[in-house]
């Protein structure tokens, strides 16, 4: 991405009548497809890559999925000085795109998305770190000489579940101290 | 056995009928879950909700990451341009009702052929991993390329908050038959009351 803001000409390789495009992903290892005129006319196994396509007036549609994130999209313009940034904080979950500029019948000869990750209940500006693990609990560990018993689980105390409804007819079980506010305490 | 039959849906119809009277009165434009209300989803990432958010944004922190986001109906994000230059537009379909539709404004292209729209799709009753809840299913509609994207939140008053997100891209192929991406979901797994 650095290399598509610092440098924007970097990375685009044009010969006659084709175009090599380069797909670079944050993080990497996405398979990205290629779609002009509603059909599929190439795709990248894994980022990063690269795709030689034929030159056209016609927009180039580039949709970049990884398991775990949400998928991406770009349109990448033709001959358009600018791309148009396709999914760019609509709701804000593909992420920055950002590229060198392009010509006349060219497209962009770089593509650089970040991907963010699936499931990501809010849209977030950057991705996240790993997950830390939830509701963590001491385990007790063996005194040092003593072997520890074998296949015998150490069990974390399950946090207190209560049943709460409201008045939409809704019913949930939550932690915690109590119902959320609005909420009553299912009998 | 026919009564308790009976009477389970006349509960229910009593339940459903509160929601479709009072859902949309739930939905007061800075309404947001206590501070502190811990949510959890099925990818194992987690938000907290957190004070001083601006109407009608409630702010949350993601407990994964640590950073903040300020979200209007769960969904919108206030760092999104799109969001920021469409806020009143938004905060229209406020009360919720079923149709209410909000056209966006696209920054930076004034073409309304391929405009983002929002709209109330239905309410609908759902079962995720913490429970049954009655939301609103707000459907995004974006033109990109030659298809389009429509991502869904389930939206519930109840929670103040998305308990369920599917996303798709959608794009007719060169035979006529629809050709769709993998879609991503979410869930909400667990709430945490302070």
């Amino acid at each position: 991405m650095a290399c598509s803001i610092l440098l924007s000409g970097c990375a685009s390789i044009f010969e006659g009548t084709t175009q090599q495009i380069s797909v670079n992903t944050t993080p990497a290892g996405a398979r990205c497809t290629f779609w002009k005129n509603g059909g599929l006319i190439a795709d990248i196994p894994s980022t990063p890559g690269a795709v030689t396509i034929r030159k056209s007036k016609d927009d180039l549609f580039i949709v970049c999925d990884k398991p775990g994130y949400v998928s991406a999209s770009f349109v990448n313009r033709s001959g358009l000085a600018m791309a148009t940034f396709a999914n760019i904080l609509t709701a804000g979950l593909a992420w920055a795109v950002d590229s060198s500029r392009g010509a006349d019948n060219k497209y962009q000869g770089e593509v650089n998305l970040a991907l963010v990750p699936a499931a990501t209940p809010a849209p977030v500006e950057q991705p996240r770190a790993a997950p830390a693990p939830t509701a963590p609990e001491p385990v007790p560990q063996p005194r040092a000489g003593t072997p520890a018993p074998a296949q015998v689980p150490v069990a974390a105390p399950a946090p207190q579940q209560i049943e709460c409804t409201a008045s939409d007819g809704s019913r949930i079980r939550v932690a915690g101290s109590g119902c959320p506010a609005g909420w009553a305490v299912a009998r | 056995m026919t009564s308790v039959v009976k009477g389970g849906i006349g509960a229910m119809l009593i339940a459903m009928l509160a929601w479709t009277t009072e859902g949309a009165a739930q939905n007061v434009p800075g309404s947001c879950p206590a501070p502190r209300t811990i949510y959890t989803f099925t990818d194992s990432s987690s938000l907290q909700a957190l004070p001083g958010a601006p109407p009608p944004f409630c702010r949350f922190a993601n407990l994964s990451g640590g950073q903040q986001v300020d979200l209007f109906l769960g969904a919108f994000s206030a760092a999104s341009p799109i969001v920021q230059a469409n806020i009143d537009v938004l905060t229209s379909l406020l009360p919720l009702q079923v149709g209410k539709t909000a056209h966006l404004a696209r920054v930076g292209s004034g073409d309304r052929s391929r405009q983002t729209t929002v709209q109330i799709e239905k309410q609908e009753t759902i079962e995720v991993p913490v429970g049954r809840l009655a939301c609103f299913v707000l459907l995004w509609t974006e033109p990109s390329g030659q298809g389009k994207w429509e991502r869904r939140w389930w939206y519930c008053p109840s929670l103040e908050y998305a308990v369920k997100y599917t996303a798709q891209f959608e794009v007719v192929g060169a035979g006529g038959q629809p050709l769709s991406s993998q879609p991503t979901s979410w869930e909400l797994m667990g709430v945490r009351v302070p």
